[in-house]
This record gives structure tokens, sequence and C-alpha cells, in this order.
């Protein structure tokens, strides 16, 4: 369909529905859009069955999850724990499903812009999604989420101006087919790379997942790492471009179908012990001995 | 064109990454100290409690003796009686294996609250770590006790982490109950 045939076909991007066709070469190389990228009448479409039939599937299969996420976040008031990520999933759900639909539907000149316009915004609130796994797994007030939050923002620091550099970079914007290619890889990897972060930060403390935060960052995670490596494919290799845009909303279903499991019960995170000053202050001492007498004994054994 | 590769690339080894931490699974909360105790104690577990590992399978006095051609004898004397040690301690630790399983099965149909996900998987490790122990005697049979000390290693702390499963299972109940099912373990082991 992109090879110059002029076949159109129903194309579903994360949750949302958008017809595309055309040849890649007629995409603008700046400041345009990649597909969608013009629409054509239902009967068109209609004479490749398979793609479209596939693309309801998934569009419908993400909007039942969807709904399904949004009614167990309200059972039990689950909402009020899980805020910024009840947020998120709100967003997906009626600005990409519901009103992107009806634009598809009612006004499909406006639709591509749109559509990229709600997406792009959709890739920025995922760090809203990165946010509330960090402020669950360390909770404010615990000497964990000092450290913890210091390491983030090094990393967030570290991780915007490599993504700023990669982006201005004469290799990424020269070539650039879409310079929304370019945003998704650029946050799908930053937020890919915070999550990694702090899920392995929990590791090396022992901090516990509850199973509400931890499918959540699986697959959030999982996600967002499928778009890194598809959106820069995509760039790369145009030929495989069907493949790669079927791609991503089946791993975004993916991950709808893990946090669904994730919230199906509340289950959060186990409360982070902490011991009393006094025991803290006699562990600390403990520790400090017995560190002091290793270095000690790997001294002798060095100058041995 | 590089910065795209490196994305892919970079893209790719997340998504493994974060394959392997899902197959992983999350972290589980270690068991309180006092019901592991207990459940060595119930269960007596005398390969575990074997704190000469090391020694058995450190091959240090064996190699120096061998650097004597007069003491090469003794040194096939000193490997052999490992290699005996070593088997036996595997047998001690197959049987701890089956005892810990057998106990967990004994708390659960005294109607202590388990899941099935949970019996499952512990069903799994179990057979896993029972493949492992015969693997390993295997092993040593055939190339001796020196030869992978890493995995006898490996073996005992996979045991130590099957004690976790009844003694995760005994911390559910209040430990004044935890003489009674004591002996009553003693009286269904007889």
């Amino acid at each position: 369909m992109l090879s110059g045939t002029g076949e159109g076909w129903l194309h579903a991007t994360t949750s949302s529905v958008a017809l595309c066709s055309g040849d890649v070469k007629a995409l603008p190389t700046r400041g345009g859009a990649a597909p969608p990228s013009s629409r054509i009448p239902l009967s068109e479409y209609n004479n490749a069955p398979f793609v479209t039939t596939t693309s309801y599937t998934i569009f419908l299969t993400g909007v039942a999850l969807e709904v399904c996420i949004l009614w167990r976040l309200s059972r039990r008031q689950q909402w009020r724990q899980y805020f910024y990520f009840l947020f998120y999933v709100l967003y997906d759900f009626i600005v990409l499903d519901l009103i992107l639909f009806g634009v598809w539907r009612f006004a499909p000149s406006l639709y591509r812009g749109f559509y990229w316009g709600s997406e792009t915004i959709s890739a920025a609130l995922r760090f809203l999604v990165i946010w509330e796994v960090f402020r669950h797994t360390f909770p404010k007030g615990s000497a964990l989420q000092q450290i913890a939050s210091k390491g983030i923002g090094l990393v967030s620091l570290g991780l915007g101006l490599f993504s700023v550099s990669v982006f201005w970079s004469l290799d990424a914007y020269s070539r650039l087919h879409s310079p929304y290619a370019a945003l998704e890889r650029g946050f799908g990897f930053s937020q890919a790379v915070l999550i990694l972060g702090i899920l392995l930060m929990a590791r090396y403390y022992g901090v516990q997942f509850g199973r509400n935060m931890w499918g959540v960052a699986l697959g959030f995670g999982t996600y967002v790492s499928i778009c890194v490596v598809n959106f820069a494919v995509i760039d790369l290799q145009h030929s495989f471009l069907p493949y790669w845009q079927a791609l991503v909303p089946l791993s975004f279903n993916a991950m709808l179908a893990v946090w669904t499991w994730a919230v199906w019960t509340y289950a959060p995170n186990p409360p982070i012990v902490t011991a009393n000053t006094a025991e803290q202050a006699a562990q600390l001492g403990w520790w400090t001995d017995h560190w002091n007498r290793m270095l000690s004994t790997v001294r002798r054994v060095v100058h041995s | 064109m590089s910065g795209l590769v490196l994305y892919a690339f970079l893209g790719l080894v997340l998504f493994l990454t974060f394959l392997v931490i899902g197959l992983r699974g999350a972290r589980q909360a270690m068991p309180d100290s006092l019901s592991v105790t207990a459940v060595k104690q119930m269960v007596g577990l005398e390969g575990l409690s074997f704190t000469q590992l090391e020694l058995v399978l450190d091959d240090s006095d064996y190699k120096l003796l061998r650097t004597h051609a007069d003491l090469r004898g003794i040194a096939n004397t000193l490997r052999k009686e490992r290699q005996k040690l070593a088997i036996l301690w595997i047998a001690m630790l197959v049987n701890d294996l089956k005892k810990l399983w057998r106990f967990r099965r004994f708390l659960v149909r005294r109607g202590v609250p388990a899941k099935f996900g949970e019996e499952v998987k512990i069903a799994c490790v179990f057979l896993l770590s029972f493949l492992l122990l015969h693997l390993l005697e295997l092993f040593i049979r055939c190339s001796g006790p020196f030869a992978i000390p890493g995995m006898a290693r490996r073996a005992n702390r996979l045991v130590e982490a099957m004690s976790y499963a009844p003694a995760r299972v005994l911390s559910r109940i209040p430990s004044a109950g935890w003489a009674e099912i004591e002996q009553s373990w003693a009286r269904s082991s007889a």
C-alpha cells in the first residue's frame, strides 16, 4: 500500500484508527506527518477486507481493554491511588478512541492534524505513568525517595540532552520522513530507560512490588521499547512499513492486557518497613564496623 | 542513519531486558526469619545445616598433595573420600527437598491458605531442583567432587530457597499454633 499502488487501508496506531494510502515518497520530509496521509472512501478500503477487519479488531480490543481498566480502577476508589495512571488511560480512551473516531467519521479533513497532535500529547503524557510507578515504589518521606529522586533526576537530565541532540542532529533531521517518528523514538527511549531505572533501583534496594505497579511498569516498559525499535525501523526501511504499522497497535493492546491483569485486583506495593532511630543507629554502627574490618583485610591482602 | 540504527539496537536491548525481567517475575517477600527457623527445626534439614560445604568442594589441598610424587596416592584417596562426602551431601539435600515439599503439602492439607498458582510454581521448582541435584550427583560421580563447585553451591541455594515456601505458609498462622503443627508433623512422618 505504500509502494505507490494507491491502495488504501485502515491503519490503527496505538488505540486509534486512521486511514492511510499513497507513496511513501509523497510524504513530506520535514514538518510533515507520517501516515495517516490521506483518506479514501469507505467503498475503496472494503477491497482490503483482511486489513480492515484486523484493524477494526485491534481498535475494538483496545477500547474494550481500556474500558476494563477504567472499570477496575473505579472499584473501591482505586483511581485515587493511581490518579496519574488513570489520567493517561482516560486521555487515551476519550481523545484517541472516542473523539478521534468521531473526527475520522464526521470531519475527515481535520483527522490528520488532530491525530498527530493528540498522539504527541499522549506520548508526553506517558511520563505520568512513570511518575505513578516512581511515587508508589519510592513513597514520599521514605529515605529511599531522596536517593532515588536524585538518581532518576540525573538520568532524566542525561536522557533529555541525549534525545534533544539526536533529534536535532543532521543525521536524524535531514533524512527525516516524519518528526513525529523522531519524537516517538526520543520519548520512547527516555521512558523505557527511566522505567527500567526505577525497576533496577527497586531491585537493588530490595523494594517489593505489588501486582498493580509491577504489571503497569512491566507492560509499559515493554511497549515503549517496542515503539523505539518500531519508529527507528520505520525511518530506516520503508518496505516493512505495513508490518511495523501493525506492530505498535498490537503491542499497545498487549500492554493494555497486562495493565488489565495488573489492576484487576487491588494489590498495592507493600509499605517499606523502616526501623526506629535507635535500631537504625545500631544497624549502621554494625555495618560501619564490619565494613571497616573488611577494608582493612583487603588492604592487608593487597599489601602482603 | 547511524542514529536510527542505534535507536533500533537500544530499543531491542531494552525490549529483551523487560522480557527477561517479566519472565523472572517480581521479587517475592522473604518470609520472616522466625518461621524459616521454625521450619528448619520442625522438618530437620540435615543437608542444609551442613556448614562445611566449602571444605568439601575446595581442591587446594588435593592440588598441593598432587605436586609431590610420593603423595599422589594420598591425593587420590582424598579425592575419593571427598567424592563420597559430596554424594552423601547431595543425597541429604534431596532428602531435605522431599521433606520440605511434603511439609508444604502437610500445611496446606491442614487448611493453611495457599493459592493454586503458588502451588504449581512450587511443584515446578521442586521438580527442577530434584533434577538438578541428580544431575549434579551424576557429574560428581563422573568427574569428581571438584569439577563443578559453582553448581553445587547453586544446588544448596535452591534447596534453601525451597525452604522459604513452607515458611511463607507457616507465617500465615499464629506462632502459638506451631507447637501443635510440629507434633502433628512428627506423628505423620513417623
